[in-house]
């Protein structure tokens, strides 16, 4: 009974340090208001938050032909199949743009909300990108990368639309997506119709869960849950400047490229 | 049984805490089962910039000779997470620094860990990488 009782405390400590230990510490110029977490607010998920540069994810389902071929291509810093850094063809080595769902899986150390008319903006403290979540009620191009006129570009961080779910939770799916991108760090692909969906839960006023999924099926032979993270609301409601500069990040490599050479 | 018990939650949370928060590159180049420490390393020059800062040191080898060493630190809000400030090394600073090594055997490492001439220690994700 005693040992049902040390182990029961042992996994609850366990899940809650997860999320909470992967945090930033707080700033010490954080007011004692904000140590204290109050109910979340109606509909309201805007502020700026906080969390892990890596969050922790599942693994993908199996792929397909094509969803293989394309993993097999790239080779990653980071996961099982890291390489060092001279051998990457990670994008995001020379500033690539991260695009998405990466900047929703990785360097998610800062980002924001503001809820504005007609949209929802996400505003990313790495690279210092926004994203425009329309909340007008339009839907998601259908024609992205299509041929004729009006068809839409594939882009970077693709087309968003957002609605509320329920009063505290806050969905995104996001569409049309320039391959060029990879979907997260460890070199999974996405392709230009993946459908991916975020759901913002607000937990409380301190505390918003992010649930990740991707629906592509010329990649995944299923819908791929990704992951699901929480993060803190940042006691200093302001951004660090978080930025991947192309000159740096060359003469880094460049400096580095001997210690990952053979013997 | 307590004691292993206790000691079992400890091995369970910081598994489960390792992971997030710490590389943004790969660490595959360098032996994080090796402890390289660099005695009276003299700082020539750090760049505390991102992805990752860059630390060059002179340091003087069993025999005398003067080595130059190549570090790759956190970068700022990593470090930051950690104590640091961009003025917590610089260069002229003589310190000490424990470094994982590159497995190759060339003057490159990760730093691990500073102690600076008054004793300040400034370590970087030393708790992230408990586990591994």
């Amino acid at each position: 009974m005693k040992i049902n009782v040390y182990l029961r405390s042992v996994i609850a400590f366990s899940l809650i340090a997860t999320p909470a230990l992967a945090q930033r510490p707080q700033p010490p110029q954080a007011s004692a208001a904000t140590k204290t977490s109050g109910p979340a607010p109606r509909r309201d998920i805007s502020g700026h938050w906080l969390g892990p540069v890596s969050p922790r994810k599942e693994p993908p389902p199996p792929m397909t032909a094509l969803g293989q071929q394309l993993f097999d291509a790239t080779k990653p810093l980071q996961g099982p199949r890291a390489v060092p850094i001279a051998q990457t063809n990670d994008p995001l080595v020379t500033c690539n743009p991260e695009g998405f769902p990466r900047s929703a899986l990785f360097e998610t150390r800062g980002f924001a909300f503001e809820h504005v008319p007609r949209r929802t903006l996400q505003l990313l403290q790495y690279q210092r990108i926004w994203r425009e979540i329309w909340t007008d009620g339009r839907p998601l191009p259908t024609n992205v990368g299509a041929p004729g006129k009006d068809a839409r570009d594939p882009r970077y961080y693709g087309y968003s639309i957002g609605s509320w779910a329920d009063d505290y939770t806050f969905v995104v799916t996001t569409t049309g997506f320039n391959e060029d991108a990879w979907a997260d760090e460890r070199g999974d692909p996405r392709s230009m119709d993946a459908k991916v969906e975020e759901r913002y839960r607000r937990i409380d006023h301190d505390h918003l869960e992010l649930s990740v999924t991707i629906d592509d099926p010329k990649i995944y032979t299923k819908p791929y849950f990704v992951m699901k993270q929480v993060y803190t609301w940042a006691p200093v409601q302001e951004f660090e400047e978080q930025l991947c500069i192309p000159s740096e990040a060359l003469e880094y490599r460049e400096t580095f490229r001997p210690a990952g050479t053979a013997k | 049984m307590r004691t292993r018990i206790v000691a079992f939650a400890f091995v369970i949370t910081v598994t489960l805490t390792a992971a997030p928060g710490f590389a943004h590159h790969s660490d595959v180049a360098y032996d994080q089962a090796k402890r390289t420490t660099l005695k009276d390393a003299k700082v020539i020059s750090y760049a505390w910039r991102n992805p990752h800062g860059i630390m060059v040191l002179d340091v003087k080898d069993e025999t005398g000779e003067v080595v130059r060493w190549t570090l790759e630190t956190g970068s700022p809000s990593s470090l930051m997470t950690d104590g640091w400030t961009k003025n917590s090394v610089v260069a002229g600073d003589v310190i000490t620094v424990d470094a994982n090594p590159a497995r190759n055997g060339t003057k490159f490492g990760r730093m691990l860990r500073v102690t600076k001439a008054d004793g300040t220690v400034l370590s970087w994700g030393e708790r992230n990488r408990a586990s591994q």
